[in-house]
């Protein structure tokens, strides 16, 4: 499914990441690893939204080579999603329906999932730091990806939605996505059919 | 698309025109407001001929064109680059063509001002018979507003590429003192403000020294300043901002608020150091040591004034810019009556006095700075 090869990131001549190879196939991803290990610079370079050296390349799509079909296959997900205070949550399900050329079931069907329908009119200013996490997450399952990578999905989270997370994580390897995502919360692994684990450390990744 | 087109309107063309309202308001002074509205449509022909007939001023005028398309485009990668729009990497996943259409027209609705008085223009030139200029003048503008939507296009296709050059980042050599918390802040990420601030400011001195004969009535080099120093003002409202969602966590640091506001006098006495160095090197030349003294410090506490005023809930750049106008006018007013001496003086008492009873009543709300 995930290709990478000599990959590599440094910040100001500091060396993040180096991984030489790392192949896996299609299924749900836990990565491990400490503080500053480079998990998130990881999930970026996979969501290609900073410059790295190497090759990454999904279901044989390369980004370098093939960006825009790349990333058609990709979402991401942040830790701390930060939006445009003024927009409402209508407004930007609305704008990432269009980029991804969803259709309005899937979206409305992810608005009650999440329990976010009540507030869809309002701007995000008004929102809470949970509303805004289950938004981001209504978000990263919009249009037909290949891959989600949900950095510290749990944070901010409240209990009762963390079922929700992992039915719809669980719906959706199913049929075929699949899914890498970080977290230093413990949850039930056997809410979520893990295929493994990945460790960053040391500047590289490896399966445990 | 529709949706993607609304949401790029609200969220960039809308920040634009809210962020800049002062300097079209000035701009819009300028055009309109400094002549009798009688005069206004011959005023304007004349323009508009002096800048078909004259190949410098047309020159210039193109200049400040580039200037202002120089800032739409530095405004959107700048916005686009932002946390707060990350989302508008979903853009990525359009074909090329249909996100270079995306930000044709959201750079149409930025140029929109620039282009309305370009119509008229051509309409002008087209009717004298200057096709050549008409021809010069669209072909440049088009080439703009094509190039500009081309770059943005290009950021957000190759965020995953390295960019062809690197500027080397410069580590200072010793643990930064808290003014130069905010200096640097604004160094890098408001390196376009600074330099159009301090380019403004040090030109209108400088043209101002020039012209000055020796030790003249100090007043001319006050209205200067005072016109220099308005040109910051966006620059302590950045620094507010930055201030209220960056440096929160020093309100909780024991620190008097004496210090607190001796900083702010630090920050903005480095801001203006260009100036003070250019009316320093005028000293026993055009103005005494004395007047560079009041000039000093009319400047430092000018802005800290300004900065301290913002310490106040609910302040949006409108109201920010109601207040300037209305401050401009004050200290225009008081120059003129030969009372600047008061001016710093006033400036610096009032604004400790609202500082130490607002630092800690102060509390930032969303949406505002």
């Amino acid at each position: 499914m995930l290709e990478l090869e000599e990959l590599k990131k440094t910040y100001n001549s500091h060396l993040i990441l180096d991984i030489k190879k790392l192949k896996l196939s299609a299924g749900i991803y836990w990565i491990n690893g400490k503080n500053g290990s480079g998990k998130t610079t990881l999930m970026k370079i996979l969501a290609g939204v900073i410059p790295f050296e190497g090759s990454v390349a999904l279901h044989a799509v390369d980004l370098i080579k093939e960006p825009i079909a790349y990333r058609r296959q990709i979402n991401y997900a942040e830790a701390e999603p930060l939006y445009p205070s003024f927009l409402t949550g209508k407004e930007l399900l609305k704008f990432v329906q269009a980029a991804r050329k969803d259709s309005d079931i899937n979206v409305q069907a992810l608005i009650d999932i999440w329990g976010i329908r009540g507030f869809m009119n309002d701007r995000l200013e008004t929102y809470s730091s949970g509303m805004i996490k289950k938004l981001s997450l209504a978000l990263v399952f919009i249009g037909n990806t290949r891959l989600v990578l949900l950095d510290e999905p749990l944070i901010t989270l409240e209990d009762s939605a963390l079922p929700i997370l992992f039915k719809l994580m669980s719906d959706r390897a199913k049929v075929g996505t699949s899914f890498l995502f970080t977290s230093h919360q413990s949850f039930p692994e056997s809410e979520i059919p893990l295929i493994g684990k990945i460790m960053i450390e040391n500047q590289t990744a490896r399966m445990e | 698309m529709k949706d993607i087109h609304i949401t790029l309107q609200r969220s960039i063309a809308f920040s634009f025109y809210q962020q800049h309202t002062g300097m079209f308001f000035f701009v819009f002074f300028l055009m309109f407001g400094v002549v009798e509205s009688t005069q206004i449509v011959s005023y304007h022909l004349s323009l508009i001929y002096g800048m078909l007939s004259s190949t410098l001023f047309l020159l210039l005028v193109m200049g400040v064109w580039l200037l202002y398309f120089l800032k739409c485009l530095h405004f959107v990668l700048k916005t686009t680059d932002a946390t707060e729009y990350f989302f508008l990497t979903h853009l990525a996943t359009l074909s090329r063509l249909q996100t270079f259409c995306v930000f044709l027209f959201l750079q149409f609705t930025l140029f929109l001002p620039v282009s309305i008085y370009t119509v008229i223009i051509l309409a002008v030139a087209v009717k004298s018979g200057l096709y050549y200029q008409a021809i010069l003048i669209s072909f440049y503008q088009v080439s703009f507003w094509l190039f500009s939507s081309w770059v943005i296009t290009r950021n957000i296709h190759q965020k995953h590429i390295n960019p062809c050059v690197k500027i080397p980042s410069f580590q200072i050599p010793f643990d930064r003192p808290l003014p130069l918390f905010y200096t640097s802040h604004l160094l890098r990420q408001q390196k376009v403000g600074v330099f159009i601030s301090k380019l403004f400011s040090v030109a209108i001195i400088y043209i101002v020294l020039q012209a000055m004969d020796p030790f003249d009535d100090i007043r001319i080099a006050l209205l200067a300043f005072l016109f220099g120093l308005i040109s910051h003002s966006f620059l302590v409202f950045e620094l507010k901002r930055f201030e209220n969602e960056h440096l929160h966590w020093l309100r909780t640091l024991p620190i008097s608020l004496y210090s607190r506001f001796l900083c702010y006098l630090a920050i903005y006495s480095i801001i203006l150091l260009p100036e003070m160095m250019l009316w320093t090197a005028s000293i026993g030349k055009k103005i005494s040591f004395s007047n560079c003294l009041l000039l000093y410090s009319f400047g430092t506490s000018f802005l800290t004034f300004l900065h301290v005023r913002l310490f106040k809930s609910g302040q949006t750049m409108d109201t920010y810019i109601q207040f300037l106008l209305l401050f401009f006018l004050f200290s225009f007013f008081l120059i003129l009556c030969k009372l600047s001496i008061f001016l710093p003086v006033g400036l610096l008492f009032i604004a400790y006095l609202l500082f130490t009873y607002r630092f800690y009543n102060f509390e930032p709300t969303p949406g505002s700075n």
